[in-house]
């Protein structure tokens, strides 16, 4: 057990980035803090108002610094804070890192596909950096992304150079057409039976609105996928990180400290149950 | 070594209770009944045990009696996570500029005293969730070096500890257990060398026969009196093909009104939320406080509620004690005490819930 588990360590905002409306990424640099693996979250904290559990989008080292990213859609109270008075220099405090994240370890020579929904996207990011600076050790890289308009798609800075990404397959959706969009406009899951998949090597990560995964998991099946071969990032109601407070149980696992990833496998039979 | 069983009175229960303190050096915690009302904390002597009056307990219902010696009293609605897990803590204060100060608790150490075999079983429950993760619960559980059991010699109506194995006798994870029989006897029985070494001490005669043949009279009906329940794994088997039937937990929770009762009387609920009070300096106390799974905000976050009807969320209580746990930490999460029976407004029954789901099923 950490000595003080509970105290979150206080961060100073290095960096914002406007993603999209009402979307913010929000770098903060620390000292002594455990690099975190992809698809773990933190509990951020804004002094006065509460927690939030915020999935870590970017992480990496400058000096003896870690720089974290999160990547904050304002929503609650704190959210909106932090999307709303949290500048450069603001003072947050951080958690963390918590949760189980994406499988990656012995996914070598796997394809990897990534479909990511809205700001689902943001957990997703991690593993295409893995991939990115492990590129020999895995197959193709399919990344499916989809928002509901162009200004809602969140890294649009970045999602034009995935595509430079060695043996990678890029494709972005949009809900409902949108003046000068020529790309595809449909859900994001459609994209699904757009490509090339061999449902024999490829492991799939999927994060997004719940309605979105259970869509996607129905196509991925469509298309051969194993049930343990496909993994979601779940979200719930959560407020200590670490298993103790209860509120986020998914049948009888804890999302924060059993997940937040899990396979379809694990999930089967909570999944389609409404409320549970 | 072989633990044994003594025989002696209710001074003996007393004169154990002392040398607790004057012989171990342990603060004495258990369930004081002083000026009518039911606290726990530190007892300084057995007069402070609610030992002459005993519970009425029925649906929505909990009366007192006085009942001097005959008097066989169960429980209220503090379980032991009162004292373990208190209702609500300051975890944390934030200054103007942002320096932490982490609360600090001390308690000490401490012989539970007199407490039920449900409420001892919980422990075992709480343990698998919260030790070694929670740092307040971690605490004053490690300060636990003693524990007392009393036995249940005559449950109450809410009662159904035999049904899912935790009482109303214990057979381990104590140190001293008594049970007080109808004659004026006390049973003392050890489980642990500290309760041995005690016992010994205590200087209370080898149970002779016929108290032992009392004693298991009694207890066995006790045990009977207590088995209401269909048997455990026909139920969970039953639990489990009814997770989606929805008609099912409509109907089971539709007197429920939300109030949360049955999760804050619970011994096994532990469910937190976690909040901060800001001052008008800049600073914050951040505090926890129990949650419980009944009330609407369980599942609610900004944009959204992952359990919006009610069904969902008394599901989820039913769910959690007898098939969730046994997955979480190994042990049912239901200790079949009854609190969430007598402490519903509208006596919302966890017995007939389970009997109405057992049925379902064909």
């Amino acid at each position: 057990m950490l000595a003080k588990p509970l105290t979150p360590l206080p961060a100073v905002v290095t960096g914002v980035i406007d993603e999209a409306p009402l979307v913010k990424t929000i770098y903060v640099a620390l000292r002594d803090f455990p690099e975190p693996a992809p698809g773990q979250f933190n509990m951020v904290y804004a002094r006065g108002l509460g927690e939030v559990p915020i999935s870590v989008s970017d992480a990496f080292r400058r000096g003896d610094r870690l720089v974290i990213a999160h990547t904050v859609r304002s929503v609650g109270a704190v959210t909106k804070h932090l999307t709303t008075f949290i500048e450069v220099g603001s003072q947050v405090g951080i958690r963390g890192p918590y949760g189980r994240g994406w499988p990656l370890e012995g996914m070598e020579g796997m394809d990897v596909l990534i479909v990511g929904g809205g700001i689902g996207l943001a957990p997703l990011r991690p593993i295409i950096r893995y991939v990115e600076a492990r590129r020999d050790s895995f197959g193709r890289l399919f990344i499916l992304y989809g928002a509901r308009t162009p200004h809602d798609l969140i890294y649009k800075h970045e999602l034009g150079k995935y595509t430079e990404i060695p043996n990678s397959v890029v494709k972005v959706s949009i809900d409902k057409p949108y003046e000068g969009w020529t790309g595809y406009v449909g859900f994001v899951t459609d994209l699904i039976d757009r490509i090339d998949l061999d449902p024999s090597r490829t492991t799939a990560y999927v994060c997004g609105p719940e309605v979105m995964m259970k869509v996607a998991v129905r196509r991925l099946a469509s298309r051969g996928l194993k049930a343990d071969k496909m993994f979601l990032s779940l979200e719930r109601r959560m407020r200590c990180g670490m298993g103790v407070c209860g509120t986020c149980q998914f049948g009888h696992y804890f999302v924060c400290k059993d997940g937040p990833v899990f396979s379809y496998d694990e999930l089967m039979n909570y999944l389609w149950v409404d409320g549970i | 070594m072989i633990f044994m069983m003594y025989e002696g009175s209710v001074r003996d229960v007393g004169k154990l209770l002392s040398m607790l303190s004057s012989l171990l050096n342990l603060k004495v915690v258990g369930l004081k009944y002083v000026n009518k009302s039911f606290t726990y904390g530190e007892l300084g002597s057995i007069e402070e045990l609610p030992l002459s009056v005993e519970d009425v307990q029925a649906p929505s219902s909990y009366k007192l009696v006085e009942e001097g010696a005959s008097a066989r009293f169960r429980h209220s609605f503090p379980s032991l996570k009162y004292f373990l897990y208190p209702p609500a803590q300051e975890v944390l204060y934030i200054d103007k500029d942002f320096g932490l100060r982490e609360a600090k608790v001390d308690y000490g150490n401490i012989a539970l005293f007199g407490i039920k075999p449900c409420d001892l079983y919980s422990m075992r429950v709480l343990d698998g969730i919260l030790m070694n993760r929670d740092p307040y619960y971690t605490s004053a559980r490690s300060s636990v070096k003693v524990v007392v059991v009393e036995e249940c010699v005559k449950p109450s109506n809410v009662c159904f500890c035999g049904s899912v194995g935790t009482g109303p006798g214990v057979s381990s994870g104590f140190d001293v257990a008594f049970a007080r029989l109808s004659n004026g006897v006390v049973v003392f029985k050890s489980g642990s060398s500290i309760g041995a070494d005690l016992l010994k001490r205590l200087n209370v005669k080898k149970a002779g026969d016929r108290t032992v043949a009392e004693y298991g009279e009694a207890m066995g009906e006790a045990l009977k009196s207590t088995k209401v329940l269909p048997e455990l794994n026909a139920l969970t088997n039953a639990l489990e093909k009814s997770i989606n039937n929805v008609e099912l937990w409509n109907k089971v929770s539709k007197k429920c009104v939300a109030c949360s009762n049955c999760n804050m009387v619970c011994p096994t609920c532990f469910c937190t939320e976690f909040f901060d009070e800001a001052e008008l300096d800049g600073s914050a106390r951040r505090l926890k406080k129990w949650h419980g799974c009944l009330s609407y905000s369980y599942g609610l976050v900004a944009g959204g509620h992952f359990r919006p009807k009610l069904y969902m969320r008394y599901r989820h209580f039913i769910l959690h004690k007898f098939l969730f746990y046994p997955r979480q930490v190994g042990l049912i999460g239901c200790v079949g005490c009854g609190r969430c029976i007598t402490w519903c407004p509208l006596g919302v029954d966890i017995r007939e819930t389970l009997w109405e789901v057992f049925k379902s099923v064909g």
